[in-house]
């Protein structure tokens, strides 16, 4: 049987090649697109560590670089001012890096003996409260922290995980600009977006009221949107700067998603597009094709073959074909993961063709179901007969 | 005879419907799509307003400080000579690493130093985006303020509305005026009528409109600023006093020098840069600047590498494939269809051919034909495209992009679609005229 589908393919190589060239590039096409996309929704998938919801932050205008010691007491009378307000739960001060906002510290060392790369989050002490962070082993910040001779810091699981495999490191000493000690571990803090993925980090306690450039506030539930108005006037009172910008991390969070959904929606439509598009055109062929080889199954039903043999001889065509190209699509791709191209895991890749491979043969059986289901019904009678 | 070959072509539409609505999905659907990238390319990078001047510029948003560190490593090798030890050192200097510091433009560099360049035309310095949260009737608005000179209205090509534009006058008594946007003007105000000489309260300033600008959406903060500021009103007490700042620097380079005689330039101004400031950061040596043209500083926001043009090529190749693939699927396809069809054809072919039609006819008549199925399949994208484009603008999908509906782009598309026609015609036309007038006419009903 196989041998005689081959020898049919093969006496119209022409036009089969130019199908076997679709295929094959519309495989190419899915795997791509499905590599990025399952690259995408594998980061998506993981908790971001923190709340969003009744979370505000402040872009405060030009105290950071004040005279120091007029910056610290307005920072501290802002603590004070807020707090003192109802409708807010906790407050928490920070430099720079603050959630969505696309700033980083990456530092990397050698120090202790590999080489390792890490996030730097500076942090206060009231952040985990604002936050809602997950201490899973050891424990928080204190005030003493701050004193303490050995500075401490608390690190993600991803950076036990890529450093320490299967250790504790509570309590451990790690040299990271000087003597550190480990005192704690949180399950993640991705605060760059939910499109980045889980780099090692490392919160590490920053001396009080120096440099912050940030405030994050941990709101009363249903905090009616008007009170933005009169906390903006009380920030500016205070700190005697216009230039504050309050944001509500839920909406920031979906802002800082956006553009990367609109990404992939796009592009996910535009590949079902393709694919709907060549599934169209395949059944076309096919159809035409089977309706012009009306002689060659009438003279089989002749010669004793059942509807179910024809429908099976066509769809066998069909599946060489597109197994052909298939086989052809994964010699290519798989070099990128045998190879190592890229620095993105195997298993990512391993998937897509996978997938790719399954999408391709449900389109391509269901194109041609119908039509060789149509040529079952034909008979001698009708085919063989000539007017 | 063209007219008697689109008469065939619509009556063959018309005959196999189901074949005609699967030719015309994948042509209407391909078309549209690429009606929306093309639409969105000459939007961002076309030169429709303001961009009128996009091919001179010259932007630089970073000043660098920079220290380049060196490790000697020497190798001594003894041989005997004449029973003398003779020593046979050598030096290898190897770069092991840089240490930079990259930041904004103190306002004071820029004007001492990058401002009077021989092969600039206009030179602009300003704070590309500077967010303003405004309250109107308690409701919050973010503006974002551009605080420019008045060398950015000769640059950036906005059209303006109503009003003026500030001076060098204005400037230096630090006047309390602003340009805005309509769209700015509409949603602060109100109404975009009679807004000249109103005030908008701006970061604790009461600021005087001066004149208004068409909004135009582009990604590009500078391009598309919601309000334009004397940039001497701006806050810089925090800028640091001497090198680094808030501030980027755009030049128009003068008509017929090359862009990148003037990128040498502002490169070579960083030598001029004293470092001994007491400001300076300690440790830093070097100051390096990496001028860009347009496409280039676009491509780099999109996806970083330090030398701006390898971003830019990055960009159009991957732009360049992306496309590629995405028209010869729907080709390969089309031809694919086309060249089972033909057949049905073959008896009307034997009998022109035997008629004397030459090959050239047949294949100009099957082109013309498909040129016909892609001009419908192009006029259904089309109105796709509007659909697509539409629900873009109205949604923001594209972060500040509005896309845009120029002369230009009708004239690509319609380009692109009689192209695609073309393509998708030549190999079933070529197959079509090689048939031999016996083989056509022997066994077919006529």
């Amino acid at each position: 049987m196989i041998k005689h589908v081959l020898k049919l393919l093969w006496n119209k190589k022409a036009s089969n090649a130019l199908m076997i060239l679709e295929i094959f590039l519309s495989f190419i096409v899915l795997f791509f697109v499905l590599s990025y996309v399952f690259f995408n929704l594998g980061k998506v998938n993981q908790p971001l560590g923190f709340e969003t919801i009744d979370i505000w932050k402040i872009q405060l205008d030009g105290v950071e670089q004040r005279d120091s010691l007029e910056a610290v007491t307005t920072l501290q009378n802002l603590k004070t001012e807020l707090l003192s307000m109802e409708e807010i739960e906790a407050v928490s001060f920070t430099e720079s890096i603050v959630p969505f906002q696309n700033s980083q510290w990456r530092t990397g060392s050698a120090d202790n003996g590999f080489q390792m790369t890490t996030l730097l989050v500076p942090v206060d002490e009231d952040l985990k409260k604002v936050m809602g962070l997950n201490i899973t082993e050891g424990r928080w910040f204190n005030e003493d922290d701050l004193n303490s001779s050995m500075k401490p810091l608390i690190v993600n699981q991803e950076f036990i995980d890529r450093y320490y495999p299967n250790k504790s490191m509570v309590d451990s000493t790690f040299i990271l600009n000087g003597d550190r000690k480990i005192i704690g571990v949180i399950d993640q803090y991705r605060y760059i977006g939910e499109f980045e993925e889980n780099h090692p980090t490392v919160l590490s306690i920053a001396p009080y009221f120096q440099n912050m450039s940030a405030v994050l506030l941990k709101m009363k539930g249903n905090t009616p949107t008007a009170f933005e108005e009169k906390l903006s006037q009380r920030i500016a009172n205070t700190t005697k700067s216009t230039g504050n910008v309050i944001v509500d991390l839920e909406k920031e969070r979906i802002e800082n998603s956006r553009e990367s959904w609109v990404l992939i929606i796009a592009l996910l439509a535009i590949c079902g597009f393709l694919c709907l598009n060549v599934a169209l055109g395949l059944f076309g062929v096919l159809w035409y094709n089977i309706n012009k080889r009306k002689a060659e199954i009438g003279l089989r039903q002749a010669l004793g073959a059942n509807g179910f043999d024809i429908t099976k001889q066509f769809i066998l065509e069909i599946l060489v074909l597109t197994g052909i190209a298939i086989l052809i699509a994964i010699f290519f791709t798989i070099q990128i993961p045998l190879l190592k191209v890229t620095e993105y895991p195997n298993s990512l890749f391993y998937k897509s063709i996978g997938f790719s491979t399954l999408i391709i043969l449900i389109l391509v059986t269901i194109c041609a179901l119908f039509p060789s289901v149509q040529a079952a019904k034909i008979t001698p009678a009708n085919s063989l007969h000539e007017d | 005879m063209i007219s008697n070959y689109i008469k065939l072509a619509w009556r063959i539409l018309g005959r196999k419907k189901f074949f005609t609505f699967i030719s015309l999905f994948g042509i209407s659907f391909t078309l549209g799509i690429l009606m929306v990238i093309l639409s969105f390319l000459q939007s961002e990078l076309g030169t429709d307003k303001p961009l009128t001047y996009k091919n001179d510029f010259v932007y630089l948003n970073t000043l660098s400080l920079k220290t380049d560190f060196f490790d000697t490593i020497v190798s001594i090798d003894t041989t005997f000579l004449n029973d003398e030890m003779v020593l046979d050192s050598s030096f290898e200097i190897k770069g092991t690493g840089s240490m930079n510091w990259n930041s904004e433009l103190n306002n004071g560099i820029a004007e001492e130093y990058l401002s009077d360049l021989e092969s600039a035309e206009e030179v602009s310095i300003f704070i590309p985006s500077s967010e303003h949260d405004v309250y109107v009737n308690g409701v919050k608005q973010t503006f974002s303020a551009l605080y420019g000179d008045p060398s950015y209205w000769n640059i950036i090509d906005h059209q303006m509305l109503e009003g003026r534009v500030f001076d060098q006058k204005e400037m230096d008594a630090v006047a309390k005026v602003l340009v805005v946007s309509d769209k700015s003007a509409e949603n602060y105000f109100g109404t975009k009528e009679g807004v000249l000489g109103k005030e908008m309260f701006i970061d604790g300033t009461n600021y005087k409109v001066i004149g208004m600008y068409a909004h135009t959406g582009k990604i590009m903060p500078y391009v598309s600023p919601d309000i334009v500021i004397p940039y001497t009103n701006a806050n810089l007490d925090n800028q640091d006093s001497f090198y680094h700042g808030f501030f980027n620097v755009l030049y128009k380079k003068k008509k017929g020098v090359s862009a990148d005689k003037l990128k040498e330039e502002i490169v070579y101004a960083a030598t001029r840069i004293p470092m001994d400031h007491p400001s300076k950061p300690e440790g830093y040596e070097d100051i390096v600047f990496r001028p860009n043209t347009y496409d280039e500083d676009y491509a780099q926001a999109i996806y970083y590498e330090r030398e701006a043009s390898k971003s830019y090529s990055i960009m159009k190749w991957i732009i360049i494939s992306l496309i590629a693939f995405f028209v010869i699927l729907p080709t390969l396809n089309l031809i694919n269809l086309n060249v089972s069809r033909i057949m049905d054809r073959s008896s009307e072919i034997g009998v022109r051919k035997a008629f004397g039609a030459h090959r050239g006819n047949i294949i100009s008549q099957f082109i013309i034909e498909n040129i016909v199925q892609t001009i419908l399949g192009g006029l259904i994208g089309f109105g796709l495209a509007l659909a697509l484009i539409n629900m873009i603008n109205k949604g923001g999908y594209l972060m500040n992009a509005r896309l845009e509906l120029s002369p230009k782009f009708f004239m690509y598309s319609f380009l692109v679609t009689i192209l695609f026609g073309i393509l998708s015609g030549l190999l079933p036309a070529y197959k079509m005229s090689k048939l031999q007038i016996v083989n056509a006419l022997k066994e077919n009903k006529l």
